[in-house]
């Protein structure tokens, strides 16, 4: 009788305790990684990132274009000249600070699929090179980890197949998701970055974000030979 | 005399062709003009370029009744804006006049037989204009209101009913008629749910005539998400009337949940498995004894 409690207790000790510590491990792993997992997934993306592909989903008709945006340009520029209007879903510029981390690839239209590649701009706001609001978000974990240590005075270059534009921060702003008067189209013209604030759960109903002015604006004068080189 | 008479009733009458022809060359609608509808009821520039490469794709498949009936559908978005618009003025202020808010509902299919469909073109057209939704210089100046168009934007839609309201009776149609597409849009997205969904309902029309599947993926409070595809099933747009917060965080709350209840369960089943043998060693102990 006591050989076969004993041999049942056995049984939970040697069955059970290592499936309740490998539970317990998982657990602890899952909250700890979660945030390494999602940056190390950026870092890959942008590493294996093919010249100029094209990713039809079916499940939705979203085709992600990844482009290659001119970063060199060294021949005529002039301060008016053309804006080229990407199609939604692709890479149309890329996003430069000496702060910020990375170089962000910056996709026309946002949805869940582009702000895993970059940052996106709201296709109801103005394209770099014409007057008004150009507005601009991207993951806090991800691509714009860095935008809280943006400060006023900071410059911020944006390149695009059509020419290069200059903005200094002139603001730090933080505002609630229920707030439109930062995403607003404006008469001014600036450009307006913003992520979410950083909380422990993720996702922040508070956003913080900088309004640059735009300082300088270069468009190329041969924008298809230049893509070319 | 027969012979003089014949050639001047020739060239009579090849003169008359010319004339007659070169009239209907200015005055044919082209894809231009529908552009520029568009463009003046502030539809998306995804839709008019989608627009654009529908036509340029096969050029010769249209002929101008087809901008027609295209502009006739971008008309009927429009009306239905103000409709609901002034529908919205007389609820609103209790007034007991009389309003026009039947739609015009055209058969979904888009053959040739014409809907009821204003297809004239607005006098106020930039159809030179390629600054997209908001490039339409047509603002409420136009109509004896002293008013700037941001002002106009800026207000409530009680306070533009009021507005609208307080102008003489014959300028409220032609300051409707005159409102630019940024006005426009800033009505649309104020109006109740309900009307936001019909004034959608006759977007999809407007971006159908123009070779653009439309669905509605949201409609809020205060904006309407819509999500445009052409024929190939390819997403074009999700395009927004109002603006969005984006969301730019990931929500970790349910990863966390999880991970929080297998830590509990795991450290809870590890407290009964030590409790079990602690029980068994205690009550071995005490039968030894």
């Amino acid at each position: 009788m006591n050989n076969k409690k004993e041999k049942k207790n056995n049984f939970l000790i040697y069955l059970l305790t290592p499936l309740f510590i490998f539970i317990l491990c998982v657990g602890i792993l899952l909250v700890a990684l979660i945030k390494p997992y999602n940056k190390a997934s950026v870092y890959l993306n942008l590493a294996f990132m093919d010249e100029f592909k094209t990713n039809p989903n079916e499940d939705n008709g979203l085709i992600i274009k990844d482009g290659n945006i001119i970063l060199d340009y060294t021949g005529e520029t002039s301060s008016t000249g053309e804006i080229t209007r990407p199609s939604f879903g692709e890479q149309f510029a890329v996003l430069r600070s000496d702060v910020l981390e990375l170089d962000v690839p910056v996709y026309w239209g946002s949805s869940s699929e582009l702000f895993e590649r970059g940052a996106c701009q709201a296709t109801y706001s103005k394209l770099p090179g014409d007057s008004g609001n150009t507005i601009i978000s991207a993951h806090e974990d991800t691509f714009f980890t860095e935008l809280n240590k943006l400060v006023v005075g900071d410059v911020i270059t944006l390149n695009t197949n059509y020419g290069e534009f200059s903005y200094t921060v002139t603001e730090n702003i933080t505002f609630k998701k229920t707030e439109k008067k930062y995403v607003s189209p404006t008469d001014e013209t600036k450009l307006t970055l913003y992520t979410c604030k950083k909380d422990v759960l993720g996702a922040s109903d508070t956003r913080i974000g900088v309004i640059c002015e735009l300082t300088e604006q270069k468009f190329y004068a041969q924008t298809e030979e230049a893509a070319e080189n | 005399m027969i012979k003089k008479f014949l050639i001047k009733l020739g060239i009579a009458t090849f003169s008359l062709c010319i004339l007659c022809s070169a009239g209907i060359i200015v005055n044919a609608t082209t894809v231009d003009d529908v552009a520029a509808v568009a463009r003046q009821y502030g539809l998306p520039e995804s839709v008019i370029q989608q627009g654009y490469n529908e036509y340029y794709a096969n050029p010769d498949d249209y002929a101008s009744e087809d901008f027609d009936y295209a502009i006739g559908y971008i008309n009927q978005y429009h009306q239905e804006i103000l409709n609901r618009f002034t529908s919205t003025t007389t609820s609103s202020t209790g007034n007991k006049q009389e309003t026009t808010t039947e739609t015009i509902v055209p058969s979904q299919s888009t053959e040739a037989t014409s809907p009821n469909l204003d297809t004239s073109i607005p006098s106020g057209s930039n159809s030179g204009s390629s600054s997209g939704s908001t490039g339409n210089s047509s603002s409420s100046s136009g109509s004896s209101s002293s008013i700037t168009e941001s002002d106009f934007i800026n207000m409530t839609i009680e306070e533009k009913q009021n507005y609208v309201s307080s102008l003489p009776e014959d300028q409220q149609e032609n300051f409707l008629n005159n409102l630019s597409a940024d006005e426009l849009k800033s009505i649309v997205k104020q109006l109740p749910t309900d009307d936001k969904a019909a004034v959608a309902d006759t977007f999809i029309q407007a971006g159908e005539a123009l070779g653009v599947r439309v669905t509605v993926d949201e409609i809020t409070d205060d904006s309407i998400s819509m999500i445009m595809k052409n024929k190939d099933g390819e997403l074009i747009d999700v395009a927004t009337v109002g603006v969005i917060v984006e969301d730019t965080g990931y929500d970790y709350r349910k990863i966390f949940s999880v991970s929080a209840l297998m830590v509990l369960a795991a450290i809870g089943g590890l407290w009964f498995v030590v409790r079990k043998c602690f029980n068994t060693k205690s009550t071995e102990a005490e039968n030894e004894q």
